[in-house]
């Protein structure tokens, strides 16, 4: 049994059919990504697992269990955790602040401490601005804060949406190298991506999503060979 | 739609400076001319007779606003002018400009303000002195209550106009347990209160026995199964009923051996457990209607256009109102323990004393307390962190796990007890109070809140004592009679509309997060 499975989920906002049937699964360990145009319904399948956008039909399974119907805040608490697109960090709370936000659903606030110490470890440059509010952070700052605050719940399953975007390219390398490490820490991440080349060299294997249905499903590897692949989302013809 | 309507809206706060200031400046300039004018008419005793104390008393007061003002126009318009002239941009410059003057204007104000009020001994302490008192006895009230307008606008943006019921039923339910406590007695409030305390101390006591320790451990263990947290709460279980009933003994003993050999400490000791009491009632009773309202009257509107809930505001303002006054009828009174009664008189350096009413002293005190422990809540709680996460992104802060719902219902309950504990202390201050009597307080504190700054909690405590300062002592200084003292708030609320939409405290934020 997968750690976490998508059965069948469609999605509308308002009579926009979003997502049209989308199935997929994660075992725990590892990196599964899911890549696909703009408007693709990546951002959507995250938002529906998450519970905060309601799926019309269809199931969300975690470990078995399902969670399709429950309260976003309550998913969290379950360990399904994402860090929204576009960072979302809070501006005006501080860096310590945000991770705190992100430990916010746990109940064992006695390892609370030693996660924040492994965040810092992770991001020593968190822990050079702690005291200092997340707006003045820089984006790759920021990015790295999200995904530390998205650590601190202790997730199962970690959904990152396009942790990559709007950075610089030596910092996009630092982005994948730091989710690479996570998920060698133990950490399952299901990830969505534009930059489809760097999603399939750290990803163990991945879905290709195009105008809400998944078109094409395999390993990385394979994914990168694939014509289709290489000349719509790798930029090569 | 003209500026002028845009800049009275709270939701449209991007305003046009560079026409707004140009109409400070040339209103400024438009009443030095008038003000030149008039001076001219009067010295030149155009109306014959010699003037009358009201505009003695309006030249003394009013005067030096007007010519601060006046000045600051004048010298705006031409600043504004050689700005324009220059055909640079104007606007980060005006707006700067407009703040600084501003701050002068404030600082003339305040010193003209004590320069008036200090310079005659035997009206300070006839008039002055006691407005003073007024006005902060008063600030402190549409504070606790400013606090509750700002926190709910803090998360949901709307203004919920039906806060001043809830003030009101904060007095009536510290109006019943005050009748509970007097009837209790045949009629004594302080042999009620002694009666009352005869229960309340041991639980009290009983209550300081529990362990707290692990009582909060196993709370934050919620939802944990490890054998060794059960462990603990086992033993917890079988000393329970021994520490409960030790504390009750222990409490019981000290009250009775208080009643014994220090019967005065006795008699205050209990009468302050009776007013506590009192005022739990109250904050309790707003709290329980605030959560309804926002259960029944602003949840089903959430997702609604942001005039709807204002709408329902209203309707729940005076829905309540008629159900005060059908259910309880006219006019209510207070009637002060001893202990709480008369005045204390305060000697203001070699110029006199200045009596202060103990409801008064009480007043500004707990308020101050509260406010101490709102801001340390909202800035070091983990609650207060999941507040502020979800005023500034409600869908984000439900990503970490947050229960949205939770927190709004958190906000409301908050602000309510502030305005439970104003309403009950307010109501032992002036006694008398009635069904409608929340309406204009509630008002009054909203204007409170935007003067420093909706959404800005050290901005709407700065709000409500600037406010009730200006309500006390604005009519003396104006020479107008204290009936105006409504309008003088009210013109402040338009005033700060116009120029300063974000208030004093206020900054672009809100205009963000709009």
């Amino acid at each position: 049994m997968a750690l976490l499975e998508v059965e069948n989920i469609h999605t509308y906002y308002g009579k926009i059919h979003a997502l049209k049937g989308v199935s997929l699964f994660v075992e725990e360990g590892e990196i599964v990504t899911l890549i696909g145009g703009n408007g693709a319904g990546k951002s959507t399948s995250l938002n529906t697992i998450c519970g905060i956008v309601r799926a019309a039909e269809g199931r969300v399974l975690l470990a078995g269990e399902d969670i399709t119907q429950l309260p976003a805040h309550t998913i969290v608490e379950r360990g399904v955790v994402q860090s929204p697109e576009g960072r979302k960090i809070f501006q005006r709370l501080t860096v310590m602040e945000n991770l705190e936000m992100g430990a916010y659903a746990r109940r064992d606030t006695r390892t609370i401490a030693a996660d924040m110490d492994f965040v810092f470890e992770t991001f020593p440059r968190l822990k050079e601005r702690q005291k200092q509010s997340g707006g003045t952070l820089s984006g790759g700052e920021q990015q790295m804060l999200a995904i530390g605050r998205a650590l601190m719940s202790r997730p199962r399953v970690l959904l990152l949406d396009e942790p990559s975007m709007g950075l610089a390219p030596l910092l996009v390398q630092d982005i994948f190298r730091i989710v690479k490490y996570l998920n060698q820490n133990g950490t399952t991440i299901l990830l969505v991506e534009q930059n489809a080349l760097m999603a399939l060299a750290v990803a163990h294997r991945g879905y290709v999503l195009q105008t809400g249905n998944i078109i094409l499903a395999d390993d990385a590897a394979s994914l990168r060979q694939n014509e289709m692949v290489r000349a719509a989302y790798l930029g090569e013809h | 739609m003209s500026h002028f309507t845009q800049a009275l809206r709270l939701d449209r706060l991007d305003l046009d400076y560079d026409r707004i200031s140009g109409q400070y400046f040339g209103f400024g300039a438009v009443l030095a001319t008038l003000r030149m004018l008039w001076v001219i008419a009067r010295t030149s005793e155009l109306f014959g007779s010699s003037p009358d104390a009201f505009y003695q008393s309006f030249e003394d007061g009013l005067g030096i606003l007007l010519w601060a003002y006046a000045v600051t126009g004048l010298v705006g318009v031409g600043l504004v002018l050689v700005a324009r002239s220059r055909a640079e941009g104007t606007t980060a410059n005006t707006r700067l400009l407009i703040n600084y003057l501003g701050v002068l204007l404030f600082l003339v104000a305040s010193l003209r303000v004590v320069n008036v009020v200090t310079s005659d001994p035997k009206l300070f302490t006839d008039y002055w002195g006691r407005q003073l008192v007024n006005g902060l006895v008063l600030g402190g009230v549409y504070a606790l209550v400013a606090l509750g307008y700002t926190l709910v606008y803090g998360v949901l943006f709307m203004i919920n106009f039906a806060h001043g019921e809830v003030l009101i039923l904060g007095s009536f339910g510290g109006w019943f347990a005050w009748k509970y406590v007097f009837e209790l007695g045949n009629e004594s409030f302080e042999v009620g209160a002694a009666m009352l305390s005869t229960v309340l101390v041991p639980v009290l006591f009983a209550v300081l026995f529990l362990p707290l320790e692990a009582l909060a451990e196993r709370f934050n263990q919620r939802g944990s199964t490890t054998a060794e947290v059960s462990g603990s709460w086992g033993v917890t279980l079988i000393s329970l009923p021994l520490r409960l009933i030790a504390g009750a003994i222990i409490g019981f003993g000290v009250l009775k051996a208080l009643g014994g050999y220090a019967p005065h400490v006795y008699w205050d000791l209990t009468t302050i457990v009776a007013l506590v009491f009192i005022v739990l009632v109250g904050m309790i009773a707003s709290m329980l209607v605030a959560i309804a309202l926002e259960r029944i009257a602003y949840r089903p509107l959430r997702g609604a256009p942001r005039l709807t809930p204002l709408i329902s505001a209203i309707g729940a303002s005076f829905f309540l109102q008629q159900a005060m006054l059908n259910v309880f009828g006219q006019e209510y009174s207070y009637e002060r323990p001893p202990l709480i009664d008369g005045n204390i008189d305060v000697q203001i350096g070699d110029m006199g004393t200045v009596p202060v009413p103990k409801t008064g002293i009480i007043i500004v005190v707990v308020s101050l307390a509260m406010m101490v422990f709102l801001y340390l809540f909202i800035q070091r709680s983990k609650t207060g962190r999941a507040m502020r996460a979800v005023a500034e992104d409600k869908s984000t802060a439900a990503l970490m796990g947050v229960n949205v719902d939770r927190v709004i219902v958190v906000t409301f309950a908050l602000g309510a007890l502030l305005a439970g504990a104003a309403g009950v202390m307010r109501g032992f201050h002036d006694r008398i109070f009635k069904y409608n009597s929340g309406f204009t307080p509630g008002l009054k504190a909203f204007t409170a809140a935007v003067v420093g700054g909706i959404g800005s909690i050290p901005g709407a405590m700065f709000g409500g004592f600037f406010l009730g300062l200006v309500e006390a002592l604005g009519p003396g200084m104006l020479g107008i009679p204290t009936e105006y003292k409504d309008v003088i708030a009210f013109s402040l609320l338009v005033l700060v509309l116009i120029f300063r939409p974000t208030g004093i405290f206020g900054d672009l934020a809100s205009e963000k997060k709009v």
